[in-house]
Parts: structure tokens; C-alpha cells; sequence
């Protein structure tokens, strides 16, 4: 079963073309890395598929349904069952939001009853082993904790898709090693299709399926 | 955002702001625009330009070393002297008038640029200031290791002189759109008659409005002449040097400058906070008749009694304006800092109730509200909080457009890929991040609209009013009375920012 297809997609920003034509095909739990130079559109792409920025042409499929269709939004971000873990430090956490209060805002969001989100909020805190730093912010966690944060956050619009921008590139070899693992074990358990852009595919080496080397806005090779 | 929420807080931003404008501007005869290119407005332009020079010069002369040295280097007592330094912008110009020109005995064309000046000084050290904290450390430390201080400073400059000069546009506009000063010197000595007291002629004579409108025609012009550049700096220069792990800078040692800049901040100070206040304090205390504690709490107790009503009243409109424009510039200033290519456009748009002289923009309002649907509200206090609003929430608006512009989109793009629509994402993200903000604009509001006299002075609610009981006071007579009823103004005025002092534990953001 496909997870996402893109057919004929392309990006235009500023009158420019940053990304495609591009033809891609996501199997369902499937784990796809993206690699390339900075510039070359690994982050336009995952923001395409999301829906945080419009395509020019082309058409993207979730599953069946049709989420984009040339500069039209069919499907908006908030519909797409999408978890995203923006790059760099701080990942776009809410920095006025505990680590727990963060989770139960997008539990909320996602209609879970009241009485349930505190259980789910701390399971997912379990999750990335984050249960004993519940109610710090975002400023009072180290940069490996909030990035399991924005991992737990992803995890917790309970994603068809999960889009990881350069999760571990903030972080030092032995906090890379640790998310990297972890992350697999999420993977095994809950399933989400997984695109993760990287500049060292050796950080989550062994637990990708494919490879896709991006330059200038196309995919130059896939393995 | 949620394009209804935007429609219907520009709605009511246009009703409360724009449309006194153009109504103003409609009335407009043929006959009237005469008197825009009369020998006489040849003369009012040029005082208006000197009033407006003279205060920009000052306030950028005082207020750039002011706000280098409060704000980036070891002066003792930085922080307490930056606070004070905020002082007399804070105070109502009609009060460092009074007090100013008594102390140092300027009349006539001297005095208003004296007294603008010092007045919007300020200005011109918060944004210089705001500016130089916002180099990164490493910048200057680079600076330090090619050439040492001299290197910083001329690193430092460049950076912090576009927001300085930023300020002194905004203090030119100030300067050439205040009625109250010039209309106070010229009761006091040689007269100095400037724009803003032609429009108010105008429209006290013969309630000619197309007169008034098309005499201040050349004010509204130099006003958007002086604000075009000042809004493309601040929006140009807002961000030039921050990066993404900014490192904030070590203060700069003064070594054997100290003294001496202590000396200048200290003559400042003297002159713009010091004098006006020690002045107040020694006429209520019996003045000329000679200083007494009992005649000052005897002059307290009397201000208070003549004048609660006008306190209360004054305070719950500067309230009731600051909380309703915390809404329309959440909304608005959020619209703002994510639009695209007309933000600039929106930008003059927003700022325009704000750009035009405050009587023009009273005298739009009674042509808005003095009809018989809305003469309820024409007659009531609501009409003067509505005024506020309207010539306030400009402020309010841009200063919560510079603050979400610096928030990390990512933030909401988050919050909206976790389902949150429009409404939640506001309530929940985007508000709780521009909390600083919206307290600092709020606060803003509140202490423009406690001091505000000439946008008010003509409609019914404004006889309640303590800015109009002082202005009438001081016309016909100066004794103790006045001098305790300035005091309470000024202390109500600094009363937000000294609660903030003592129990606020995050830095306000109030500049747009």
C-alpha cells in the first residue's frame, strides 16, 4: 500500500523552482532517508508533503486521498495525520508549554477526551523516556530532551506519516546513537511511515530501508 | 489565521480609526483647500519645522549616548538610570511645559523644541539601546581583537544608528502634531502659534471642519514624509543582527570616560526628570510662600479631593482603551507580521490614525459619532475610550507585528499540523508567546491614553477628564492645586511600570 505519492510535484519560491518535477513513491511503514547538500530541497520536500508550503504543479496523494493538486490545498496540514520534527535547536517547541502540558495541547487538539490526555501525555513521555521531566519547558530541558519532546509531539497526532528534519543534527554521537535506536523501536511498535532527512546516513544506518540523494530540487539516485 | 477573525478586527480597527480620517478628509471644500497654500500656512509650516527639527535634533543628540551608555556599558546603576531615563516620555508633555519653562525661563520658539525634545528623547535611547543589545557578542569581540574599543564602537554605530534615527522620526512626528505645549507657551510669553493650534482655531472659531482639514493638510503630508522612512528603518533594521545562537554581549568597560559619562547622563537626568518633578513637588509644598511637609500633604489631600472624579474617570478610560486594543492588535499585528508583499502598505494603513495631528483626529470623530443614532455614545465616556482606541491602537498593532515577527513559525506550523485551527492556535500558541508583548503594548495604551489631551479635547467626555481639568487649571491661575494634581497624574502614569518593577518577572516588549 502507498503511504504518499508525489507525481510531477515542483515548488516555486520567489518565482524560483527549490524543488522537483519530482515522482516519488512512499510504501506504508516504510523508512526512507533523504540525503544531500544544504540547498539542494530535503526540507521543501518534507514541508511539501506536510503542506506548510503550496506546490506549483503536480498532484500529492496520502494514501488515496488527494492532498494537493497543482496550487490547490485539498487536504490542510491539520487533516494529514502528519508528525513533523522541524530541524535545529529548539525544534518550533512551545517554549511556554511543559513537556507534559505540550503533549495534552495536541492530544486536545486531536478531540482525546479530557480525562484520557493526562495518561496518554505521560505514556508518550514514557515513550521517549522524558516521564520524569514532565512539567519542564522546552528552555529547561538539554537539547537531546526536547528533541525527544518534538519527537514525542509528532507521536502524538498518532501519525500516518512521521517527517524528521535533521532530528539528531543538533545533538552529540552518543545522544544520536540513543534517538537513532529509540526512534527504530517506535518504529517496530507504532509503524508510522517514516522520511527522515539527514546529512550522515550513518546516524540511523541499518534501520532505513531506501535512500534518496537529492541535489538542486530533484532526486539525483535512489537506493 | 482564521480570515473571518482578520476581517472583523480590521473592521473595527477602520470604524474606530480610519473612517475619521476620511471623513475628514471628504469634507474638504474647494474654497477650503485655499487656505492650505495661504501665505500664513507658509509661515505655520515653517515654525512646525523648527518645532519638529529642534526636537528631533535634541532628542537624538541626548537620547543616542543616553541609550549606549545605559544600555551597553558598565556605568554604575545602568539599569536603574535606563529606568529613569523613560521618565519623561512617560510624563504628560503639558506637565514638563509647565514646570520646564518656569525652571529654566525659555518662551516662544525655544522653549517647544526644549521641551519636545526632552520630552521625546527617550525614544531615541530605547531604540538605540534595544538595537546595540541585539549585536551579537562575538561581533564585537571579533571588533575587539582587530582594533579594540575604538573597532567596537565603530562596529556598534553603524549598527545602532538607523534605529536611532528611526526614533528621532518618530520624535519629529510627536513634535509637529502637539497642541498642547505650543498652545501652553504661547499663553505664557511671546506667542508661537504652529499648525496645531491653527487646526484647533479653526475648528473653535466656526466649527469650520473643511477649514481645519484642509489647513492642517501640510502637517498630515510631513508627518507621512517623516513616518515613510522611520517604519522602512525599523522594518529594515529590526533584525539585522541577530542570528540564530545569539550570544549577548559583555558590557563595555568605560575605564576613564566614567566620570564623564556619568556627568552627561546625570545632566540629563537633572534636566528632564529632576527639575519638572523637584519643581512640582516644591510648588505644592507652598512654592514662592515657602516649603512646608504639611502644605504639600494639605495640597495632596486637596488634589485628590478636586480631582478624584477626573482620576477615576481618566483611569477607567485609559483602562477600558488598553484592553480593547489588546484584541484588535493580537489579531491584527499577528495578520501583519505573517503577510507577504503589502506589508508595508498595511504597515501606513495601520499607522495612519496615529500619523495625522491628534485634534484633526478628534474633530474626524465628532463628524463620526455626533449624529443622532450614535449621540448616546457621542455623549457618554464611551466616546473618549473609543477616541483612544482608535488613535492608540496603531501602537498596539505594530508593536505586536514586530513581536510576532520574531516568533519561530515553526511554533504554529506545529501547533496546526497537531489539528489546532485558527482560533486555538491564538489562544494557545501564538498569545502565551507574545505575552510580553501584549503587556507592554497594553501598558503603552494605558499611559498614552492617560496623558492624551489634544485628540480628546473636543469631544463632551473630555470636561471629565484629568488631562483637561490640568490644562484648564494651568490657563487660569498656578498654585498648589495644580502642581499635586500634575504629581498624581505623573505618579498614575508611571504606576504600570513601577507594579511591573516590583512583581513582573518577564521584559516587556514595547517598541514597535
Amino acid at each position: 500500500m502507498k503511504a504518499v505519492e508525489l507525481a510531477g510535484v515542483t515548488v516555486e519560491l520567489g518565482g524560483r523552482r527549490v524543488l522537483g518535477p519530482l515522482d516519488l513513491v512512499l510504501e506504508e511503514r516504510s523508512w526512507t532517508l533523504v540525503v544531500g547538500p544544504s540547498g539542494s530541497g530535503k526540507t521543501t520536500l518534507l514541508r511539501a508533503i506536510a503542506g506548510l508550503v503550496s506546490t506549483t504543479h503536480g498532484q500529492i496523494f496520502l494514501g488515496e486521498r488527494a492532498a494537493s493538486s497543482g496550487r490547490r490545498q485539498l487536504l490542510p496540514p491539520e487533516q494529514r495525520a502528519i508528525g513533523f520534527v522541524f530541524q535545529g535547536s529548539g525544534a518550533g517547541l512551545w517554549p511556554h508549554l511543559g513537556a507534559r502540558a505540550t503533549l495534552e495541547f495536541v492530544l486536545a487538539c486531536r478531540g482525546v477526551r479530557r480525562a484520557a490526555r493526562r495518561a496518554r501525555a505521560l505514556e508518550l513521555l514514557e515513550l521517549v523516556e522524558l516521564r520524569d521531566l514532565a512539567e519542564r519547558r522546552p528552555g529547561e530541558l538539554s537539547g537531546g530532551e526536547a528533541q525527544r519532546l518534538a519527537l514525542a509531539r509528532a507521536l502524538a497526532v498518532e501519525p500516518r506519516l512521521l517527517l524528521l528534519d535533521e532530528p539528531l543534527g543538533a545533538l552529540d554521537m552518543p545522544l544520536r546513537a540513543a534517538l537513532a535506536a529509540a526512534l527504530a523501536g517506535i518504529h517496530a511498535r507504532l509503524g508510522p511511515t517514516i522520511l527522515f532527512v539527514t546529512h550522515d546516513p550513518r546516524e540511523v544506518a541499518g534501520y532505513a530501508q531506501r535512500t534518496l540523494a537529492m541535489r538542486d530540487g530533484r532526486i539525483e539516485e535512489a537506493a | 489565521m482564521s480570515r473571518p477573525l482578520v476581517s472583523g478586527a480590521a473592521l473595527v480597527f477602520a470604524l474606530v480609526g480610519l473612517v475619521p480620517i476620511a471623513l475628514m478628509l471628504a469634507r474638504i471644500g474647494g474654497d477650503d483647500m485655499a487656505t492650505a497654500f495661504h501665505a500664513r500656512t507658509g509661515h505655520l509650516l515653517l515654525r512646525t519645522l523648527w518645532v519638529g527639527g529642534g526636537s528631533a535634533l535634541l532628542a537624538l543628540v541626548l537620547g543616542l549616548p543616553y541609550g549606549f551608555l545605559v544600555a551597553r556599558t558598565d556605568l554604575p546603576g545602568a539599569g536603574f538610570l535606563r529606568a529613569l531615563g523613560v521618565l519623561p516620555l512617560l510624563a504628560p508633555p503639558l506637565v514638563l511645559a509647565m514646570t520646564l519653562t518656569v525652571t529654566t525661563g525659555a518662551r516662544g520658539g525655544f522653549a517647544i523644541p526644549l521641551v519636545l525634545g526632552l520630552g521625546t528623547f527617550p525614544l531615541v535611547a530605547l531604540y538605540t539601546a534595544r538595537a546595540l543589545e541585539r549585536i551579537d557578542g562575538r561581533m564585537e569581540e571579533a571588533a575587539r581583537l582587530a582594533g579594540g574599543k575604538r573597532a567596537v564602537l565603530r562596529v556598534q554605530l553603524p549598527l545602532a544608528l538607523p534605529s536611532a534615527a528611526t526614533a528621532a522620526c518618530f520624535a519629529f512626528v510627536l513634535a509637529i502634531n502637539d497642541f498642547a505645549v505650543p498652545d501652553y507657551v504661547s499663553s505664557i510669553g511671546a506667542k508661537f502659534p504652529v499648525y496645531a493650534d491653527e487646526v484647533f482655531a479653526s475648528w473653535r472659531s466656526a466649527k469650520d471642519t473643511g477649514r481645519a482639514v484642509a489647513a492642517a493638510l501640510p502637517i498630515v503630508l510631513l508627518t507621512l514624509l517623516a513616518l515613510v522612512p522611520a517604519l522602512h528603518l525599523a522594518r529594515s533594521t529590526r533584525l539585522v543582527s541577530l542570528v540564530g545562537d545569539f550570544r549577548r554581549p559583555e558590557p563595555l568597560a568605560l575605564g576613564r570616560a566614567r566620570p564623564i559619562a556619568l556627568l552627561f547622563v546625570a545632566a540629563v537626568l537633572a534636566l528632564a526628570v529632576v527639575l519638572p518633578i523637584g519643581r512640582l513637588v516644591w510648588e505644592a509644598g507652598g512654592g514662592p510662600r515657602g516649603f512646608a511637609p504639611a502644605h504639600l500633604r494639605a495640597s495632596f489631600a486637596r488634589a485628590l479631593e478636586l480631582g478624584r472624579s477626573n482620576l477615576q474617570s481618566s483611569l477607567l478610560y485609559a483602562s477600558g482603551a488598553a484592553l480593547l486594543c489588546l484584541p484588535l492588535a493580537l489579531v491584527l499585528g499577528h495578520a501583519l507580521a505573517r503577510m507577504g508583499r503589502w506589508v508595508r502598505v498595511a504597515g501606513m494603513i495601520v499607522i495612519l490614525p496615529f500619523a495625522v495631528p491628534a485634534i484633526l483626529f478628534g474633530i474626524g470623530s465628532i463628524a463620526l459619532w455626533n449624529r443622532p443614532l450614535t449621540a448616546a455614545l457621542y455623549d457618554s465616556g464611551w466616546m473618549a475610550v473609543v477616541l483612544l482606541v482608535g488613535r492608540f491602537a496603531p501602537f498596539a498593532v505594530l508593536a505586536l507585528a514586530s513581536a510576532a515577527a520574531m516568533l519561530d513559525p515553526r511554533m504554529e506550523e506545529a501547533a496546526r499540523l497537531a489539528g489546532a485551527g485558527p482560533l486555538r492556535r491564538l489562544a494557545w500558541i501564538v498569545a502565551p508567546a507574545l505575552l510580553p508583548a501584549l503587556l507592554g503594548a497594553g501598558m503603552v495604551v494605558f499611559v498614552l491614553a492617560l496623558r492624551e489631551l489634544d485628540a480628546v479635547i473636543l469631544v463632551p467626555a473630555a470636561n471629565s477628564m484629568v488631562l483637561f481639568r490640568l490644562y484648564n487649571a494651568v490657563h487660569f491661575g498656578r498654585d498648589d492645586f495644580v502642581a499635586a494634581l500634575a504629581l498624581l497624574v505623573v505618579f498614575f502614569v508611571l504606576l504600570p511600570g513601577l507594579l511591573h518593577a516590583l512583581f513582573g518577572r518577564a521584559r516587556l516588549e514595547v517598541l514597535p
